[in-house]
């Protein structure tokens, strides 16, 4: 048997052959000419000054990255891209362990109800949340300075949220968490649900209360999930800050909500800066994975898992 | 007397995390609902009410002809259209192409299987909004070879991408079906002589279809949804997709105020994708937590 399994795997039938190569061939030709080509060409193009319509490519080797750790407005993008990575991070995570703990392990009513109104942030267009929050926090008739009469803060009402420099980034966070929550709360739900009944009835037992056996069962016994969410976190919320500024400020006021990704795709498709728009491409590239590694790393449990 | 007292209180210590948790609830339903209801309920305002420093005032009648001034006017009803043609043609391809390709991945032995399933691994970290504007000049260039003139604004080449861009994903997706999956159906089939071929179409296909249903969800709603490629790609207006009639209907009330149209538009879209959502729920949280990582 042993030997029959060897001799398979060494010759394969023409038939075989040409059914593998019917299966695979498609599949690989596709990813590899529409995710693993332009890959490559974000970093090759990085070390080139182009305008990206047509006329002559220089090489200028790492030209434009030295370009680009002198500009105030990179930083100040790469800023933004960090500060709401991290913010909703944890804004998000922990709503999302709450409101998991309070839907699988308390005896409130509605539970399904309730999971399926938090989900649907999640399943709409970026485009379509981008479009409501423009118009909640916009300055005259949006929703959220009515509210804001409403209870009597007249001063307040009068923000324009998003045309505002210092308030601008904070309606982007908002809007970050509120699409995010339900989805990692369903994944935690899951994680949660497997955890067994009995640990927590023998810790009521020791009259461990709700918080205590937040803190003590279910966070540690949850923590494999977690500890891949946060990956997840870190390339979701990269991505997610990118599709909602470009619909919902396009960077505005004044770059004051721009985000890497954003200038990116502004320097190399709107102001014929290819070169340089592909090495921020590039540098973002890097430092998603990088961060995502260290972070693998530092969370694991045991040391053999990367 | 004090015996009430102290009975009041205890009951007072059981009810009120219970308060403050459907407090927590509710705040956060509210939340969700609100905004959402309120853009809904705004399709329906005539441009006075949006005028009258009310915003959270409910519309004063069912004012329908901002619907008509999306659908026809601005275009939406074709955008759906567009919309709807470009989304089966990629979940088409996307299953076409992934679910043998699964099969092969999970069930042959060969050598190069390993590395072809590192590939897949790679590919669920490679994210488009990075390689777009690449993408873009590629497939431009690719045009310009073939001496086809903007290769890039056609639905079949943005549904290519779109199947593209989900494939390593989906492909994993299905490799842990088929791995969940018995063997006992096709050793027996082999047996009576089954060839590869019918024996993916004729015994695996039935067996995986519960899966395969749980990936077209989970992409159906991503290319509906999907905006960055379609507004990058498709420069033609007649060959707009729905995100990228609404963010034109943004730009236009921008500048000219028309806002009933833009709520009517934003409901044309947002409407099919909750009733969907809701038709198949269960279905596409239970796929999420078996697949565990989103494309």
């Amino acid at each position: 048997m042993v030997i029959n399994a060897a001799k398979k795997r060494r010759r394969i039938k023409p038939a075989r052959a040409g059914f593998m190569c019917f299966a695979l061939v498609p599949a690989f030709a596709l990813f590899i000419v529409f995710n693993i080509l332009p890959t490559l060409d974000v970093f090759r193009m990085s070390l080139y000054r182009w305008s990206g319509i047509g006329g002559d490519m220089k090489f200028v080797f790492f030209g434009n990255f030295k370009e680009m750790f002198a500009n105030k407005v990179f930083w100040d993008s790469f800023g933004h891209t960090v500060f709401l990575m991290l913010a909703a991070t944890a804004l998000t995570m922990f709503s999302a362990l709450v409101f998991a703990f309070i839907l699988s392990k308390s005896r409130v009513r509605g539970k399904a109800f309730f999971r399926v109104v938090f989900y649907i942030p999640n399943i709409l267009s970026v485009i379509v949340i981008a479009a409501i929050f423009a118009n909640v926090f916009v300055g005259e008739g949006g929703l959220f300075n009515g509210i804001l009469e409403l209870a009597g803060l007249k001063n307040l009402a009068a923000v324009q949220w998003l045309s505002n420099k210092k308030t601008v980034l904070g309606c982007i966070l908002f809007v970050m968490v509120w699409q995010a929550v339900g989805y990692y709360m369903i994944m935690y739900i899951a994680g949660m649900d497997g955890i067994s009944e009995s640990i927590y009835e023998s810790a009521s037992i020791d009259g461990a209360t709700g918080a205590v056996k937040f803190f003590k069962i279910t966070l540690p016994l949850t923590w494999e999930i977690i500890r891949v969410t946060v990956t997840l976190f870190i390339t979701g919320s990269i991505n997610l800050s990118f599709l909602l500024v470009k619909a919902m400020t396009n960077g505005g006021p004044d770059n004051a909500s721009d985000v890497l990704l954003n200038t990116m795709y502004y320097e190399a498709y709107g102001n014929s800066n290819y070169g340089y728009g592909m090495a921020i491409g590039a540098f973002m590239f890097v430092f998603t994975f990088g961060l995502s590694l260290v972070i693998s790393r530092l969370t694991s449990s045991e040391s053999n898992v990367i | 007397m004090q015996k009430t007292i102290k009975r009041k209180l205890i009951s007072l210590k059981a009810v009120l995390p219970r308060v403050i948790l459907y407090a927590a609830l509710i705040f956060f339903t509210l939340l969700v609902v609100v905004p959402v209801g309120w853009a809904v309920l705004n399709s329906l305002k005539r441009a006075a009410e949006f005028a009258s420093g009310k915003p959270w005032a409910l519309p004063k009648s069912l004012y329908l002809a901002n619907y008509a001034s999306a659908w026809v006017g601005a275009r939406m009803g074709d955008y759906f259209l567009n919309t709807v043609l470009l989304t089966a043609l990629s979940l088409a391809i996307l299953l076409i192409v992934s679910v043998p390709c699964a099969y092969v991945l999970s069930r042959f032995k060969f050598r190069g299987a390993r590395i072809l399933d590192l590939l897949i691994m790679a590919g669920i970290f490679i994210n488009v909004n990075y390689n777009v504007i690449p993408l873009y000049t590629m497939v431009n260039g690719v045009g310009r070879f073939l001496r086809i003139r903007m290769l890039a604004d056609n639905a079949v080449v943005v549904s290519l991408i779109y199947a593209g861009t989900s494939v390593s994903f989906s492909v994993y997706l299905l490799c842990g079906f088929f791995r969940t999956l018995s063997t006992a159906f096709e050793e027996a089939a082999k047996i009576d002589g089954c060839g590869d071929a019918r024996m993916l179409l004729t015994v695996v296909a039935p067996l995986i279809m519960p899966s395969v249903v749980i990936v077209l969800l989970f992409n159906f709603l991503k290319f509906w949804n999907e905006y960055l490629i379609a507004v990058t790609f498709l420069t033609t207006t007649a060959k707009w997709t729905l995100p990228i009639g609404l963010l034109d209907l943004m730009e236009v009330e921008r500048l000219a105020g028309d806002r009933g149209r833009m709520f009517a538009g934003l409901t044309i879209m947002l409407v099919p994708t909750v009733a969907f959502f809701i038709a198949v729920q269960d279905k596409l949280m239970k796929g999420m937590t078996l697949g565990g990582i989103k494309g």
